[in-house]
């Protein structure tokens, strides 16, 4: 992976840029979890875990393998219900986010196996994601007149845009089920979009991706950060990206939280390479 | 219906920014240029195009442009890059089209070797190419971008928005009312209008100057032999660097008042094509193979009843289409079959292909396969060859309706005259002819002759009825070491017609046989091998497999029986070949950017394969080294199978014709 594909707006002649957090100033909170804790039956899947996520920033959630990234993404937007801690988002504490409401204060998702209607095409599917915003009942909507057609024209619009942005026009009107996995994946994210997300949470948006992919992927989740100022919080596996891409870095490992700070921090956290490396017990 | 010769002022229209004036004053309402863009056609009249062109043009002066500057335009077909052309034009700049697939390397060498102070580019991934080659182009000083997502954080202060350059015009032009009309004013047809660079076959790109009248004539009195109007619907999908595009999509545009579309993005060109139906539509031979190769897969796939009426027609279409389209004698049952095959299949196929509203087709650049060639004009569709080069602003010959052969290239274009060296080497002399080749007077020297004449380094001659017929490039046709013709274009193309067949590169000058590379079409040939569950993960698998091999070996053995027929050419069978490990590749240097062969770097690069088929041996070793997608270098290593074909003798022919 070049360094110049991926690295934040920074064109190649600038490879001395300052790194994005010294030059970018996240103050303001959007998003902050305390002392959650999560278990299911006698499992804990999440213990104590407290983290911040700030307005514009790229935030990845990293981890081995059953250390509770997803879990934490669940909690984020309601499909699970932590025992214990607070979530406030935009200035609101509750105990528990559910999901509708996640979604209707701009918390969109995207999932790691992907959760598409694969037999309609990619334009519907996007559409879909403009779901909440309609105001038609569908009884205007089936006349398709008068109002509910000017509302549809303007989502149709906003979809377009999405369309053009993610650079999925050859694949319009293509089912999705017949469409490769990576760009599956980038429909998927243009649904996420599509509902004008604050907070953008990706779920693996890479996984199982060549490297030409991941490279695309990359440059699409810099430009919607860049371009509609999205914050973002993402799990990723793959290490070389997110250290590329990401802001601040959480790590967790076995359910609790390991290390927080930016990539530089996190990479040199003696704790996290245990965690990655193991440790020999002699 | 030609927009300068009606005008009584016709002689003083002779710059493009002229006719765009005069367009504008003419047929201001009607569309000048069309971009699909969030799924809808969006066009822009002549009157806008005109206003948007002098805000662009004033822009450029106040940003420093002076007569004479070069200014590089690099991106995909896009109406602003088309506009920056004629701006440019407008006040004396001279506008250098560059590939914008090719490396910075490449693009370093154009900017470099044109003085290129400005650089017109379509979006981020050009600005960061044109921003690294700028370390090493110190006269490349402003780069203005289109499109600027993701450009929101640069801040050089080089750069500067499309938006940008057009503010500063409208005022500039507001402080100085009459300056881009005596702009304008200030150019004449003997002015350069374009500078355009070979994507060279061999050695370094020459940048070809184009005058206003070399471009403009030629187009105007192509336009008028094929009766272009102000009506005709074309899409610009070829890059514009290449000087077809500029004619097609620019010249003819200028000269007859049509209407210029431009894709949504390089990925849609097809479904474009199909919305828009173009009127009039040129394509190199390759694009129109992979058309057909695209349906007769996916005929492959169809249901056996569409299978075997399509395969029907077909045949009805090949037996007396072709003769319809000719205007010659058919007797009545066939031309009812015709009709309902029309009905049935053609008129339907047509549609899907875009080709519905089709006048006119040309393709140029390669010879095409016979049979690909007649397949459109079976379905009716005039399609068309010509001869042309950069050198003659294109056209140097075309074929005229109803005398179209797939063998031939046709008569000399409007203007045009060709004469035959006693080399073999055709030779042309026309309004078209370029200026110079800039900053090389040497090789202006080699190519034109103090008289105008150009010499084209292709072999042909002339034919009975004055057609011209082109064999190969003139230092290509060699001869096997027994003094045999061989013709290794020719071989090639036959060869390339096999659907499964992608590329072929044949060995044999100063040879005891001739031999072959060939390149298998992944798209064909996975899809024969998804059918008969056959597994492979990659080309190279593919290539390998036994079964692909047969039916590779049976192609050959087909030409070679095809071959034997001809008795110039029945020395020149193919002896031994092999299929190549991997897909011969633009990146690693072994086609041009128009997707030609490059024989001689081939023979060299696979020296060991070469040898391997010389030697006797039954397989050959090869370690190449191959450029990935994102620009790393691997290697590929391959143990690859020689295959011995079977050749046929001249009488063993005949004694089978007996």
């Amino acid at each position: 992976m070049t360094a110049a594909t991926l690295e934040r707006s920074a064109p190649p002649a600038q490879s001395e840029a300052p790194t994005p957090n010294a030059r970018r100033n996240f103050s303001e909170e959007l998003l902050k979890v305390e002392d959650i804790s999560l278990s299911f039956g006698g499992v804990k899947a999440l213990t104590n875990i407290s983290f911040d996520i700030r307005k514009h920033e790229i935030r990845a959630i990293i981890g081995p393998n059953g250390a509770g990234k997803s879990s934490m993404l669940n909690v984020i937007n309601g499909f699970y219900h932590p025992q214990v801690g607070t979530i406030t988002y935009k200035g609101q504490a509750r105990s528990q986010m559910r999901p509708h409401e996640a979604a209707k204060t701009g918390i969109a998702r995207t999932f790691q196996n992907i959760a598409l209607f694969k037999g309609m095409s990619t334009l519907d599917n996007i559409m879909t994601g403009r779901l909440l915003k309609m105001r038609r009942n569908f009884l205007w909507q089936a006349l398709y007149w008068g109002p509910a057609l000017k509302e549809e024209l303007e989502h149709r619009e906003k979809v377009e845009a999405i369309i053009d942005f993610l650079e999925i026009q050859a694949i319009r009107k293509t089912p999705v089920g017949r469409l490769p996995y990576g760009l599956q994946k980038r429909v998927e994210l243009g649904r996420a979009l599509a509902m004008d997300p604050e907070l953008l949470l990706l779920d693996e948006p890479m996984a199982g991706m060549n490297v030409e992919e991941k490279e695309d992927m990359c440059r699409f989740i810099l430009d919607v950060n860049d371009e509609f100022g999205t914050t973002i919080a993402l799990i990723e596996h793959d290490m070389g990206v997110v250290m590329d891409i990401s802001d601040r870095v959480v790590v967790l490992d076995y359910g609790r939280l390991l290390a927080d700070g930016t990539p530089d921090e996190v990479r040199a956290n003696q704790q996290v390479i245990d965690a990655y490396l193991g440790v020999s017990h002699d | 219906m030609n927009a300068a010769s009606t005008n009584p002022d016709a002689s003083n229209l002779d710059t493009f920014p002229k006719l765009l004036i005069e367009h504008a004053r003419k047929r201001g309402d009607q569309p000048s240029i069309r971009e699909k863009q969030f799924g809808i056609w969006q066009a822009w009249t002549w009157a806008e195009v005109s206003e948007e062109i002098k805000a662009l043009a004033c822009g450029l002066a106040a940003m420093g442009l002076k007569r004479g500057d070069k200014i590089a335009i690099v991106g995909d077909n896009r109406p602003r890059l088309y506009w920056t052309m004629t701006a440019a034009q407008a006040i004396g700049a001279v506008p250098v089209p560059v590939y914008q697939d090719s490396v910075a390397e490449e693009m370093s060498y154009v900017i470099e070797h044109a003085e290129v102070r400005f650089a017109m580019v379509e979006d981020q991934e050009q600005v960061d190419k044109l921003t690294e080659i700028r370390e090493s182009c110190p006269r490349l000083e402003r780069i203005i971008y289109d499109d600027k997502r993701g450009l929101r954080d640069y801040t050089y202060d080089f750069l500067s928005s499309f938006e940008d350059v057009q503010e500063q015009g409208r005022t500039y032009a507001a402080a100085h009312s009459d300056f881009y009309e005596t702009e304008i004013a200030k150019s004449g047809g003997s002015d350069t209008a374009i500078m355009l660079y070979t994507s060279g076959t061999t050695g370094r790109p020459k940048g070809v100057v184009l005058s206003f009248d070399n471009v403009l004539q030629t187009a105007k009195n192509s336009a008028e032999l094929e009766g272009l109007t102000a009506e005709e619907e074309v899409l610009a999908y070829l890059p514009m660097a290449w000087v077809g595009d500029n004619i097609f999509s620019f010249g003819q545009s200028y000269a007859a008042g049509f209407c210029v579309s431009c894709p949504e993005s390089a990925d849609t060109v097809m479904h474009d094509l199909r919305e828009l139906g173009p009127s009039y539509f040129f394509a190199p031979p390759r694009i129109f193979e992979n058309i057909l190769t695209s349906v007769l897969i996916r005929m492959e796939d169809a249901s056996s009843i569409k299978r075997k009426l399509f395969h029907y027609f077909m045949a009805v279409a090949k037996r007396s289409g072709i003769a319809i389209l000719n205007g010659e004698q058919v007797s009545l049952s066939e031309r009812l079959l015709y009709a309902l095959g029309n009905i049935l299949i053609y008129g339907p196929l047509k549609n899907v292909l875009g080709f519905s509203r089709i006048r006119l087709a040309y393709t140029a650049g390669e010879a095409i396969g016979p049979d690909i060639f007649d397949f459109y004009r079976a379905l009716g569709i005039n399609l068309k060859q010509l001869y042309g080069s950069t050198e003659a602003s294109v056209f140097i010959t075309i074929q005229p309706d109803g005398e179209i052969r797939a063998d031939t290239v046709g008569k000399p274009a409007p203007g045009v005259e060709i004469k035959i060296e006693d080399s073999g080497e055709v030779m042309f002399r026309g309004p078209g002819v370029f200026v110079e080749y800039y900053k090389n007077a040497e090789a202006t020297a080699e190519t034109k002759t103090a008289d105008g004449w150009v010499h084209t380094g292709d072999a042909g001659f002339f034919n009975d009825d004055g057609h011209l017929k082109i064999i190969d490039r003139a230092k290509d046709v060699g001869r096997l070491q027994s003094g045999e013709l061989f013709a290794p274009k020719y071989i090639e193309n036959k060869l390339k017609f096999f659907p499964d067949i992608k590329e072929v590169v044949a060995f044999g000058h100063e040879r005891e046989f001739c031999t072959a590379f060939i390149n298998i079409d992944l798209t064909a040939v996975g899809n024969w091998a998804e059918r008969n569950n056959i597994a492979y993960a990659s080309y190279q698998e593919l290539a390998e497999n036994p079964d692909v091999s047969k039916t590779i070996t049976a192609h050959v053995e087909q030409v070679n029986r095809d071959l034997s027929e001809d008795p110039n050419l029945s020395g020149a069978q193919i002896r031994r070949f092999l299929i190549l490990h991997k897909e011969l590749d633009a990146d690693d240097g072994e086609l041009t950017r128009t997707q030609k062969v490059r024989r001689s770097f081939i023979a060299d690069r696979y020296k060991p394969l070469v040898d391997g088929l010389y030697d006797g041996s039954k397989t050959a070793k090869i370690e190449t080294e191959v450029t990935f997608e994102d620009g790393r270098k691997g290697a590929i290593r391959a143990d690859l199978k020689v295959i011995d074909a079977q050749t046929f003798d001249a009488t063993e022919h005949l004694k089978q014709a007996s």
